[in-house]
């Protein structure tokens, strides 16, 4: 606890922290949690246990002056859990989408989540599009019909594109570009409604007015 | 088979060795003597010395053939063991390619050889590991059955069967976050002691609990005693903390620790021993006593469980209670809340409480399992078996019955999960797999592994079928179940978090906590992720199997995690510290008894309170 109060005391010198709420989204299995697990530990497991409902981790990243601390949310990825996500993107000021590129259903799995984030979520969320597991392709030459590539990166860049995405094709296996997206997203928040850093976002009901970023969405979310 | 053949026991020492390859055959006793000079004389020369050296000969090579035979039968039925553990529905076909690797030995030597260097490995002095268990079994041998009566007594002998198996579970459990760092502290001089103790001493040493995993006293020694990686305050997410834990564990090291470590094992051990011996005496005298009430209002009929589904039979029973106080009911929910069912005869009362008994169809899981293995593309199908398969390699990766790490195999259970899985995808294809049965079956199938993997499957279908709360008649797992889940988390936050526990909940709001993500997740697992150490959660089985109200259960289960987290929570300002306390980790430390206490207690009010609510409706 001590620490604690002392870091508070410290960051008032610091530049502002600004807290991210990031929510990821994507099918079962194409690494949601190693991405995350990368990002925060920078570790990898080959048999990362399913996650069911969501799991939530937190990780600093700093982007030029500004320290940005994430608070994800990894939610669980087999369909029949697809109408838990709202309740978790619902306030996310980000999200990543994720699919692997050796897999052609997890893309289109991931247009959806897009379609839905647009419809669903706060108006102005940061998405980055990420396909993920690059490194079962990294030997890859072009053209090559025995490539494990399913999802070839114009089609990941093309649907980035038009949806107004950032887009990264990632290893959480090796690390690939893994900290590009944590900081590519930080990087497009914008920083004035983060300005209230950790302070609770105030009480029940009565945040809303005073900043643009919360629930202009909430009423239809569910 | 290259080699000679010959190779007696003895050495080829013999001479002229060419002329000792008839083999008399195993008759010559019978032989007349004329029968016997002339072979004499016509297959030897007459030479009668070269005569009984073949005798000898002979008879040296059956006993060869016999030892090796005897070996090789011997490494085959092993191999079946093993077999019949790690798979089950094998066809004979399959059993015998699973059997084809043994190979007989060729010679004496090899087999004389393997049974040196086995004998070789054994150590010396096994008094360590093998007193205490010792000392327990023999002591419950030794009861003496005072019962006169010879049906009376057989009853008895049933009974004990419930009560006093002197198995303990085993789980050898690899502790993914400990062993890297507790082998290096953990003594070294007791050789035949496991540098990783293995879970079993955890479920072993589960009637103290209270007592011995006391976090305050034991901080950083497992219940055994044994000094291990300080895990309490949740080292993986804070690094930053460690320091100091290590430097409390280092002073403690620097007292002797061999010496230390094996006295508290003994006190430890005999703690175990006494208080093992008093709960199973409380037990033997309940099931005594329901028992002769049983049989007595059941004379003609055969079959009659003894608890039936959720303790029903108890409640017949109650009703001709005159005192409240003295419900069969509540003294079983009683006991199990305090002491949870003794694990020796756990699977057999779960078998009977959760109704798996009743529903049970021999021989239909195999025919289940077939029918999976046949329809493994029916397109209804296919989603959950694929999602199964995704998920069978995630499930417990650090336990070894699952996977083994350094082979980075699949563990023998791995298959048996598979098939309950794709068995209960077939029995109910309008719920299909759902991500967390794994886990439930996962936890089943490691509670006691003499339980078949038959009964595992009845077992799990009917803890969903009729133990799980169920909503307008759906079970808990189907697809319309979700949303009131979700609506229970709600109701659990907003209603009776709120009621019970006012400051609590002020603090939480306060801080912007959602309380329903974090329930969300322990239900959607039904609890296995929360209660991540098994003896914890195989006592939440225990009294959910017995629960009034499985959904009061599970809520105040719920609460009552946060109400033992209740001082801790109030410190803490801000909410993703809340989120990250209450993760997984949150129960290492604690107390079973206490913990099942509260919520017994929590349960109770809920009920009433919802008892009160209806009554306003009305
Ligand atoms: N080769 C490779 N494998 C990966 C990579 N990322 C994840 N995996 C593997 O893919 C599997 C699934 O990873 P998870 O991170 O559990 O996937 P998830 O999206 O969180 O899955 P759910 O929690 O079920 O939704 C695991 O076996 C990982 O080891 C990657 O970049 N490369
Ligand atoms: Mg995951």
């Amino acid at each position: 606890m001590e620490l604690k109060s002392y870091d508070k005391y410290r960051m008032s010198f610091a530049p502002p922290t600004t807290s991210v709420k990031l929510v990821l989204l994507g099918e079962a299995a194409v690494g949601k949690s190693s991405l995350v697990l990368r990002f925060v530990s920078n570790d990898f497991q080959e048999n990362k246990e399913p996650t069911i409902g969501a799991a939530f981790l937190t990780q600093k990243c700093t982007i030029g002056e500004r320290t940005i601390k994430y608070e994800i949310w990894d939610t669980a990825g087999q369909e029949r859990f697809a109408s838990l996500a709202p309740m978790y993107y619902r306030n996310a000021q980000a999200a990543l989408v994720v699919y692997d590129i050796t897999k052609p259903a997890s893309f289109i799995k991931a247009r959806h989540w897009v379609k839905e984030l647009h419809e669903q979520a706060s108006k102005d969320i940061t998405i980055a599009l990420v396909g993920n597991k690059h490194d079962l392709v990294e030997d890859d030459n072009d053209g090559d019909d025995s490539s494990l590539r399913k999802v070839s990166i114009e089609e990941g860049q093309k649907l980035a594109d038009e949806e107004g995405l950032l887009f990264f094709e990632t290893s959480a296996k090796t690390a690939y570009n893994v900290n590009e997206v944590f900081v590519g997203i930080g990087s497009k928040i914008p920083e004035a409604p983060l300005l209230k850093p950790q302070q609770p976002q105030a009480t029940d009901g009565r945040i809303d007015l005073s900043t643009g970023t919360a629930p202009a969405a909430d009423g239809c979310a569910c | 088979m290259n080699k000679d053949p010959h190779k007696s026991l003895f050495g080829d020492s013999i001479h002229n060795p060419s002329q000792l390859n008839h083999s008399l055959g195993s008759d010559v006793h019978e032989w007349s003597d004329e029968t016997i000079e002339k072979v004499v004389s016509i297959r030897f020369g007459g030479d009668y010395n070269l005569f009984i050296r073949q005798l000898s000969r002979d008879i040296t090579q059956k006993e060869q053939d016999i030892i090796l035979l005897r070996d090789f039968y011997l490494r085959r039925e092993r191999q079946f063991y093993k077999v019949c553990a790690s798979h089950a529905n094998l066809t004979h076909l399959e059993v015998d390619k699973l059997l084809d690797d043994i190979q007989q030995k060729d010679t004496v030597d090899d087999v004389l050889l393997d049974m040196i260097s086995v004998a070789m490995k054994e150590p010396l002095a096994p008094t360590l590991k093998r007193e205490p268990p010792t000392t327990i079994s023999s002591n419950l041998a030794q009861q003496p059955d005072i019962e006169a009566h010879s049906s009376e007594s057989e009853r008895r002998g049933w009974l004990r069967g419930w009560i006093q198996s002197p198995n303990d579970l085993r789980y050898e459990w690899v502790r993914s976050t400990s062993s890297l760092h507790s082998g290096s502290r953990t003594p070294k001089g007791t050789e035949d002691a496991p540098i990783v103790p293995p879970l079993e001493l955890v479920s072993m040493s589960q009637p103290g609990d209270s007592t011995i995993l006391d976090p305050e006293e034991l901080t950083n020694t497992d219940p055994y005693g044994f000094i291990t990686e300080n895990g309490s305050e949740n080292p993986k997410r804070q690094p930053g903390d460690g320091s100091n834990f290590d430097a409390r564990s280092s002073v403690s090291q620097v007292v002797n620790p061999i010496d230390s470590s094996y006295a508290t094992l003994q006190e430890v051990g005999r703690r175990h021993d006494d208080e093992k011996q008093a709960i199973e005496a409380r037990w033997n005298t309940f099931c005594n006593e329901v028992m002769k009430l049983r049989n007595e209002r059941n004379q003609e009929e055969t079959f009659v469980p003894t608890f039936g589904l959720k303790a029903l039979e108890l409640k017949t029973l109650d009703r001709q209670i005159s005192f409240k106080e003295d419900s069969y009911l509540k003294r079983l929910q009683s006991l199990i809340s305090k002491q949870g069912i003794p694990p020796g005869s756990r699977s057999k009362f779960w078998f009977e409480l959760s109704g798996a008994s009743n529903i049970r169809v021999p021989g239909e899981y195999n025919r289940l399992v077939e029918l999976a293995k046949m329809h493994a593309n029916d397109p209804s199908l296919i989603q959950s078996f694929n999602q199964i398969d995704l998920d069978l390699h995630r499930t417990m990766p650090s336990n070894v019955y699952f996977h083994n790490s350094t082979t980075s195999l699949p563990g023998p259970l791995h298959h048996r999960l598979k098939r309950i899985l794709d068995a209960f995808v077939v029995l109910r294809s309008d719920i299909g797999y759902v991500q967390g049965m794994n886990k439930i079956v996962g936890n089943l199938l490691i509670a006691d592994k003499r339980v078949t993997e038959e009964d595992t499957f009845w077992l799990f279908v009917s803890l969903i079928d009729e133990i799980l709360p169920t909503y307008h008649g759906e079970s808990y797992f189907s697809p319309s179940s979700l949303k009131h889940i979700r609506n229970a988390q709600t109701e659990l936050a907003q209603v009776q978090f709120a009621l019970l526990m006012p400051k609590l909940y002020a603090h939480l709001k306060q801080l912007d906590v959602q309380i329903e993500f974090i329930t969300m997740n322990w239900w959607l697992l039904v609890f296995t992720d929360i209660c991540n150490l098994m003896e914890l959660w195989y006592r939440v089985i225990d009294n959910l199997l017995v629960s009034d109200k499985s959904e009061d259960f599970l809520k105040a289960l719920s609460l009552g995690i946060f109400k033992h987290y209740e001082k801790k929570l109030l410190s803490l300002d801000n909410y993703d510290d809340v989120y990250v306390l209450m993760n997984r980790n949150a129960t290492r430390n604690i107390g079973f008894r206490e913990l099942m206490e509260i919520t017994r207690e929590l349960e109770r009010k809920i009920g009433k309170m919802e008892k009160d609510r209806g009554k306003r409706w009305e």
